[in-house]
């Protein structure tokens, strides 16, 4: 363990094997083996093998210069759905040395021109040179996103901010089909010093409708953060990983790439695969043998459920499933249990689940349990968990031991999320980066050479790293005995099914509401028996009929606009929502006001068997 | 079985299913308001509930439709019409 409380970031540190210092293309080529395959069990090409599609996208990279007039692309966007062309499309773009930019897919039922607008956003704050497309989500869905980059891309909206940038010309190129274009060749396109400090990735952060804000990921960080992942999983070329998760996401993208680095095979579906029959979707992972799944909280919670409706398929055995990441969204103690108690007999280890802590600021992993051990939990007392406050450990702390005693409404149960992994530096501290003893709350806060280095095109005064250098995490934790403990969060995000969406966009639209007659309002998230609900509550003078009516357009505003569809909008009376003397919306107490009078609705997102009653207060 | 009533028919189909999956009486369903208007649905409620109705009815609805802001009524008018096309 590299904790470190006092001592100022490191300089960026080699990575282990130097892998660091060598440009992305150059490790996936050293990487990829003999028998590395890309299998899709729902595709018409079951399998491909890893060389088969370097040489693939070495051609690809060849027709992405031709249709770039022979210029090398500075950055480019991806824009397909899971698949052979997307992952082709990454080693394209890596071995033209360009950077890589994850484009979000529209998300199903949302309304289509928001989104648009969001990837239009995108591309202009990324000024990307091309978007590299296929039309596996939709053909006229992507043609008109297509249409839309590419009336952008012609000195119009997206043009504005690349004055100067040489080029203003985005290309949208179709790359659903391997080119038959001679390869790229070698000479020519290579710039002077690859990789190292140049930007690999730039990763947007979800669910923005304002300003995108694009993590900076160089080479370096990303080759140091694949040799952390692999060396805290034990990643062979033996292993398979199975992977469901969205390739534009940060916890799809760096789990592929680390499996494609460490030359072992990746069995790959399309998330709708998973969500619409999950025991299908088990069956296939069973029968693919796969060793390794990442994947949010709520996936483990869903295959439990998925158990429980359409029963287990018979003679599903999933012995060869080394381990689980349980990331991206807050992890539950019950989830866990849950999905232990149910998959025990089918061949799943007790030890399959690993919480973890990452995030696309880290490229991804900031902490990790040690490889198929007991993981630990305690019980707290939930009204000791605020900043600076010292946490109350109720029972519990050591591995493996149940809490004891019982659960209350006043009592949390945290999960480990382990030890930050080599060369993360991390510290729990204040904003002014003060610490504290052990057991006291506080923001995460790291540093290190998988650490990005801030936002793309943010000024530097709003970047959220300390004087003295660290990354602002917003997350909110303790240590016991080394291990990290998180616990809530100090950013206004809400996270559901390892989406973000933030508070501001959210109140941004309830503002911007045709009928909203005043400006106070709060967009908080909160926990509904493990579930992470978001909620909206706004003041207004309206009588209830008026309001209701003006809280359904809130609702439909907010998900055609971010995708968010679960929240619940609660019109209460004016100076009912506690705020700072300056006027600062006090979530917090916002959220114990709504707890006192009875606000929040609750029940299961997933629900389960019979329909459930009704529960709404001044739920829609 | 007529045009009328099997656009019926699906209507109730894909009700059901929405309603099932939110886990709400299916009278609470309006269905000329879009399918993000159900009470308290997600996207994935929606994915799980087409699955559904694409097993009950036998068909495949295409992906563009699902990027579509369709009513309730229209995915189920859309599903009618890939029966008849059968």
């Amino acid at each position: 363990m590299r904790q470190s409380r006092t001592a100022p970031p490191a300089a960026a540190a080699e990575a282990p094997d130097g892998l660091a210092s060598r440009p992305l293309w150059d490790l996936v080529v050293g990487g990829v083996g003999e028998h590395s395959t890309l299998f899709l069990p729902r595709q018409p090409e079951r399998e491909v093998r890893f060389t088969e599609l370097l040489d693939r996208a070495e051609r690809t990279a060849g027709e992405i210069r031709t249709r770039l007039d022979g210029h090398r692309p500075r950055r480019v966007g991806l824009l397909l759905g899971n698949g052979e062309p997307w992952v082709r499309a990454l080693l394209a773009a890596l071995r033209l040395d360009a950077t890589v930019v994850p484009l979000p897919l529209p998300i199903a039922f949302a309304g289509f021109d928001a989104y648009a607008a969001h990837v239009a956003r995108i591309a202009a704050d990324a000024e990307l040179d091309a978007v590299l497309v296929d039309h596996s989500f939709g053909p006229q869905t992507a043609d008109r996103v297509a249409e839309m980059l590419d009336r952008a891309g012609h000195g119009g909206h997206g043009g504005a901010g690349r004055a100067g940038a040489g080029r203003v010309r985005l290309s949208v190129i179709d790359v659903a089909v391997p080119a038959d274009a001679p390869p790229v060749g070698w000479d020519v396109t290579r710039p002077a010093r690859p990789g190292g400090r140049a930007m690999a990735v730039i990763q947007y952060t979800s669910g923005s409708t304002s300003r995108p804000k694009g993590v900076v990921l160089t080479h370096h960080n990303v080759a140091t953060s694949m040799a952390t992942m692999i060396e805290r999983t034990a990643w062979t070329d033996k292993d398979i990983l199975g992977l469901w998760l969205p390739l534009f996401h940060d916890m799809g993208l760096f789990s592929l790439l680390a499996a494609v680095v460490s030359g072992g095979s990746v069995c790959l579906w399309r998330p709708a695969d998973f969500i619409r029959r999950p025991m299908s979707w088990l069956e296939e992972f069973a029968a693919a043998r796969a060793t390794g799944l990442p994947g949010p909280n709520f996936c483990y919670d869903y295959l439990v459920d998925g158990a429980a409706r359409a029963g287990v398929p018979s003679g599903l055995d999933l012995s060869a499933w080394r381990f689980a990441i349980n990331g991206a969204e807050p992890v539950q103690l019950r989830t866990m249990e849950a999905f232990t108690r149910t998959f025990s007999r089918y061949g799943v280890r007790p030890d399959l689940l690993h919480p973890a802590y990452g995030m696309a600021e880290a490229t991804l992993m900031v902490t990790f349990p040690q490889l198929n051990r007991p993981v630990r939990h305690v019980r707290v007392d939930r009204d000791r968990l605020g900043t600076g406050q010292r946490v109350h450990i109720i029972s519990g702390g050591r591995a493996g031991a149940d809490p004891g005693g019982r659960a209350s409404p006043a009592s949390r149960d945290v999960v480990s999320c382990g030890r930050p992994v080599p060369g993360m530096n991390m510290r729990i501290a204040d904003a002014a980066g003060a610490t504290g003893p052990d057991l006291t709350v506080g923001e995460i806060q790291i540093s290190g050479p998988a650490v990005t280095s801030g936002y793309l095109t943010v000024p530097a005064g709003e970047q959220p790293i300390t004087p003295d250098g660290w990354l602002r995490t917003g997350d909110l934790a303790f240590v016991l005995d080394g291990e990290v403990y998180v616990v809530g969060r100090l950013k206004d995000m809400i996270i559901i099914r390892g989406q973000n969406y933030y508070a501001e966009d959210i109140e941004e639209i309830v503002r911007t509401t045709p009928g909203v007659d005043r400006r106070t309002c709060a967009a908080l998230g909160w926990l509904a028996d493990g579930d992470e609900r978001a909620v909206v509550v706004w003041e207004t003078r309206l009588d209830p009929a008026a309001a209701a009516a003006v809280a359904d357009r809130i609702g439909d505003r907010v998900r055609d606009q971010l995708g968010l569809g679960a929240v619940q909008i609660v019109p209460v009376e004016p100076s009912a929502i506690p705020h700072t003397t300056s006027g600062k919306v006090q979530r917090t107490a916002t959220l114990r006001m709504c707890r006192e009078r009875n606000l929040l609705a609750t029940g299961h997102l997933i629900p389960r068997g019979e329909p459930a009653t009704s529960k709404e207060g001044a739920t829609r | 079985m007529t045009q009328t009533a099997r656009t019926i028919n699906c209507l109730d189909v894909v009700v059901r299913a929405l309603a099932g999956q939110v886990g709400i009486e299916p009278g609470r369903i309006d269905p000329d308001r879009p399918l993000s208007a159900v009470p308290g649905i997600e996207s994935i409620h929606v994915l799980r509930a087409v699955t559904e109705v694409e097993e009950a009815c036998s068909v495949l609805i295409p992906d563009d439709f699902l990027f579509e802001t369709a009513t309730v009524r229209k995915l189920a008018d859309f599903i009618a019409g890939l029966m008849e096309q059968r």
